[in-house]
């Protein structure tokens, strides 16, 4: 006789089954059906990643065309709208080296607020709280966002270097190196008998954007974190060493002389076909002659221990130009002296016998641009 | 005469199924498993930062005919050099604290008879097993010989002499990173 103890049912058999397949099926949409309930919770570090990497591995971006700039760091406060995306790194070949001026730029707290980060560096529906801080070796911390963290946050690190501006001095050494100096006294040309010295710096565009940097070549690639730009980096040149005594065929006015710096004027070429230099309108140009540090316009008289500088700030050139030059020509006169008598054969700082002086990527003469470590941080919540 | 025997009682199957499939639920989201699947954002914290602090090392500095720190300093066998670069970087932070990371580097490269040589660069602690580490790395090309004068001219165990050490090596720098 046949006993049914023991035996499985077809019936439980089938009815497991289908419960079974019902619930995995169940199981696997709760996560889906839920998702969008605590998204903002479980992406903080993703978000936090995405915003370092906006930060420190993009240029950023710009969302209308504007005939002055294509760069974000250009906008002026009032138009800090048409910015798109932030972005520190100064090219996007060149990950985590990050722009001296589009850090300045970004931690300016006066003029972006928290929204404008969020829509332009953090992105997201939810209205996510940050606090994003950077710092350079050897400076204080920088910080943009919310003070108080709480505990449960999204974080992200990143290593990253700032490169720096590159600046120039001009003194006694490049005078007698480049004689840079009215010298010829004893010729017929007789230039150091003027009374107008007129002395040329000239800014290689061509040379500095495409020329070879170092030799054994850097690897191409980055070499946009050495390379002077003059249209986005700042352009910083001191004259100083008035005061050193000429020796012989030295550029230097003695005691006794009286100069002014008459004029600055800006010309360039945007060919390197030999064209002549035109001249920019000094209304637009304007503002970039220091005297002792303090920003000046000529004409003013320079004393022996003085310094003259130039700085352009970055943007200032036209940014649409990469080739041909930009020449600053300074004007010092020399008519009279102290006593008001007539001055000849004064030996000053005079290009018209030699070549300008020039911005190149030769280091005695030029502090190149210096990449500097530093460290960010990213918190989301 | 209907027996209510084997009928589902529709309503109260429903029911009885939304109150079960809501209690799951609830218990389901109150306790947070941390599952092996999360370790990964850990896990890419420190490859991010360890990846950014090779990488921060491997941008020459202007003026150096074109060779990064680390080039340098695995051209030279500088173990030391390389700690506080490296351990520099890695532990640093915007705040005064700083981070707690350790590392073991290694250099992976080919020999002159092809085969793959490894040997250590540095460790800020020696690993003993079970820590969790990742691993991060970075290729560099570095000059065999380094211009000095008597031996050991570099790390490249083969680099006897001078004159067999010409030419150009691929190196592979791989860090392990873990937290205590």
């Amino acid at each position: 006789m046949t006993d049914d103890d023991a035996n499985l049912s077809i019936d439980f058999l089938v009815a497991f089954t289908i419960f079974m397949v019902a619930f995995i099926w169940v199981a696997t949409l709760v996560p889906n059906l839920f998702i969008g309930v605590t998204t903002h919770e479980i992406d903080f570090d993703s978000v936090a990643y995405r915003t370092s990497v906006i930060l420190a591995e993009d240029p950023g971006a710009f969302s209308t065309a504007n005939i002055n700039h294509t760069r974000w760091e250009f906008e002026p406060n009032s138009g800090k709208d048409n910015i798109q995306r932030f972005g520190l790194a100064i090219s996007k070949k060149t990950p985590n080296v990050l722009s001296e001026i589009k850090v300045k730029r970004f931690f300016d707290t006066t003029v972006f607020l928290e929204e404008d980060y969020r829509t332009k560096a953090i992105f997201g529906d939810y209205p996510y709280r940050f606090n994003i801080s950077l710092k350079e070796e050897g400076k204080d911390p920088l910080f943009v966002g919310d003070w108080k963290i709480p505990e449960n946050y999204g974080y992200i690190r990143k290593q990253v270097r700032i490169k720096h501006f590159s600046n120039a001095t001009i003194d006694q050494t490049d005078v007698q190196k480049f004689k840079l100096n009215s010298h010829d006294t004893s010729s017929l040309i007789q230039d150091g008998n003027v009374t107008e010295h007129d002395f040329v710096i000239q800014i290689n565009r061509s040379k500095l954007l495409y020329d070879n940097l170092t030799t054994p070549v850097i690897n191409p690639n980055f070499d946009v974190a050495y390379r002077i730009d003059p249209r986005t980096e700042e352009i910083n040149i001191t004259i100083e060493d008035f005061h050193e005594s000429p020796p012989v065929g030295a550029w230097v006015a003695p005691r006794w002389a009286k100069i002014e710096l008459g004029c600055v004027t800006l010309s360039q070429t945007i060919s390197d076909e030999g064209d002549a230099p035109t001249q920019l309108p000094a209304e637009l140009y304007k503002d970039y002659v220091y005297h002792n540090m303090v920003q000046k316009n000529p004409p003013f008289e320079l004393g022996l221990d003085d310094t003259l500088s130039v700085i352009f700030k970055p943007g200032f050139f036209p940014p649409s130009y990469d080739s041909g030059s930009i020449y600053v020509k300074f004007r010092f006169n020399a008519t009279t002296n102290f006593g008001g008598n007539p001055i000849y054969g004064l030996q000053y700082l005079n290009t018209s016998q030699s070549k300008p002086w020039e911005l190149t990527y030769n280091a005695t003469e030029v502090t190149q641009p210096v990449l500097s470590n530093a460290v960010m941080e990213v918190k989301i919540w | 005469m209907v027996d209510s025997g084997g009928q589902l009682f529709t309503i109260e199957g429903i029911a009885a199924a939304l109150i079960m499939l809501a209690t799951v639920f609830i218990i389901v989201n109150t306790t947070s498993v941390y599952t092996p699947g999360d370790t990964h954002i850990n896990d890419m914290q420190l490859e991010v930062i360890g990846t950014d602090a090779l990488k921060a090392l491997n941008y020459p500095d202007n003026g150096t005919s074109g060779k990064s720190p680390l080039v340098i300093l695995v051209e030279n066998a500088d173990g030391n050099g390389f700690y506080t670069a490296f351990n520099n970087s890695l532990n640093n932070r915007t705040g005064d604290n700083r981070d707690n990371i350790q590392f073991m580097a290694n250099i992976t490269y080919m020999n002159r008879t092809g085969m793959i040589n490894s040997t250590p660069l540095n460790a800020s602690r020696a690993l003993y097993g079970g820590e969790h580490a990742v691993r991060v790395s970075q290729w560099i090309i570095v000059d065999s010989y380094n211009g000095a004068a008597l031996p050991p001219y570099n790390i490249f165990p083969e680099c006897l002499s001078a004159p067999s050490c010409a030419g150009k090596h691929a190196a592979l720098v791989e860090v392990l990173l873990w937290r205590d």
